[in-house]
């Protein structure tokens, strides 16, 4: 009794990793052994289905991959990030008033642009009665810790999540957040030394705390119930994220 | 056009998107993405192999970060969270973007790091040689890898998404 002869195109189906290096590839740009795959693909109708079963789980992960958002970044979004990286790591220095100033006003110009614009615009309808009719609000806190209800900011929620951002890892100073049964979020500076530089503004769903490597300020916020964490992020790092209440040191030990 | 802003306009968007993906979390993936510009910008040009680079980089700083931090490895793929950058939707559809994206990060989480490597750098468009060096294997089985993980995550997140 023989053997029966080996079926020649048993073993000569396409394997799906070169089916995929075929979907993935030029045809100009093929070597000799996946131009030869591919003319075998294109002649077997088990291959062929492979190649169809292939191409559309591509597809569906594609089209999977794009449920996640991907915040969009401009050029000088980058840019600053940038600059706040490369002021970590020069030496300790004051930031000069001109740079403090220069911050608000680029944020102004970011917040022409949607989202941002929206939920300013709905801030400034809810607030045409209050004293500032700035797009956002900025607070440079006073160094006198006595005058603290001179250094506190009120406004609403934008969701459930809540952001503290400080430009710089200070030099020393403490953010501690409480609950509150109040509707707004409310957030005081206690300015320290070096702090008096330093300043909040207000965007959507965050607090920027614009400080410096010298800053010593600690902070307060008082969060409503609608917000259900807090995220703190120092110089680009998180630092904290978590439900409130949180007792957030701004320099870690190291 | 210096050469930040040449950087920038060719390469930033596919890179923060890989990171945003690889790490589940923006801030990272921002952090990512300045470490290997800056890096970039450290060196002298190296032409057509600086896509990859940057990416190396960047993929080698998301899981350096994952490394030396434990908190930080349970803020990666903890969730899908929303950012700034979401525009404000109908309550229906908010839900079931956000439970469509967590389906999403969480296959992706049950990758090997190998796996979601691989994936993501071909869905950037990386070649399979590419792909290859990156994950330190070899371009004839590197497809065999990307072809399985593609068909796995493509049933886990279709499995998923019709059981909402």
């Amino acid at each position: 009794m023989t053997t029966p002869a080996p079926d020649p195109l048993a073993n000569a189906h396409v394997s799906v990793g070169v089916i995929l290096a075929l979907t993935d590839s030029k045809a100009g740009e093929r070597s000799a052994e996946l131009d030869a795959a591919q003319d075998h693909v294109d002649h077997c109708d088990v291959c062929w289905a492979r190649r169809v079963d292939v191409e559309s789980h591509s597809d569906r992960v594609r089209d999977a991959l794009s449920a996640i958002p991907i915040p969009s970044v401009s050029e000088n979004t980058f840019r600053r990030h940038l600059a706040a990286g490369a002021r970590r790591t020069t030496p300790l220095r004051r930031r000069p008033a001109w740079q403090a100033a220069a911050a608000v006003v680029i944020l102004s110009a970011a917040a022409a642009a949607s989202p941002a614009r929206h939920w300013i615009q709905s801030r400034i309808e809810q607030s045409r009665s209050e004293t500032s009719h700035s797009p956002i609000r900025v607070l440079t806190p006073s160094p006198q810790t006595t005058n603290q209800s001179a250094t506190s900011i009120s406004f609403a929620p934008a969701g459930a999540v809540f952001i503290v951002r400080f430009d710089s890892v200070p030099s020393a100073g403490v953010l501690y957040a409480e609950g509150t049964t109040q509707s707004e979020i409310t957030a005081r500076v206690v300015a320290g030394g070096g702090a008096e530089s330093d300043a909040l503004v207000v965007l959507p769903g965050e607090l920027r705390v614009r400080n410096t490597a010298l800053s010593t300020a600690n902070y307060s916020v008082w969060l409503p119930p609608v917000v259900k964490r807090l995220r703190v992020i120092i110089a680009g790092r998180k630092s904290f994220d978590g439900p409130p209440p949180a007792v957030v040191h701004l320099r870690p030990s190291r | 056009m210096n050469r930040l802003s040449e950087l920038f306009e060719h390469h930033h968007e596919a890179l923060y998107r890989y990171l945003v993906r690889l790490s589940g979390d923006a801030d990272v993936a921002a952090d990512a993405a300045q470490e290997a510009f800056v890096r970039l910008l450290e060196r002298p040009s190296m032409g057509t192999v600086e896509r990859a680079w940057l990416f190396r980089v960047g993929t080698n700083y998301v899981f350096e970060l994952r490394r030396t931090s434990a908190r930080r490895t349970r803020l990666l793929w903890g969730r899908g969270e929303r950012t700034m950058a979401d525009a404000p939707r109908d309550p229906h559809a908010h839900v079931e973007a956000d439970e469509r994206k967590r389906v999403v990060i969480a296959a992706l989480s049950r990758l090997s790091d190998k796996e979601r490597i691989a994936i993501l750098m071909r869905e950037e468009g990386f070649s399979h040689r590419e792909i290859a060096e990156a994950v330190g294997t070899t371009t004839g089985s590197v497809g065999t890898l990307l072809a399985r993980t593609l068909e796995r995550l493509a049933r886990e997140t279709t499995v998923d998404r019709e059981a909402l």
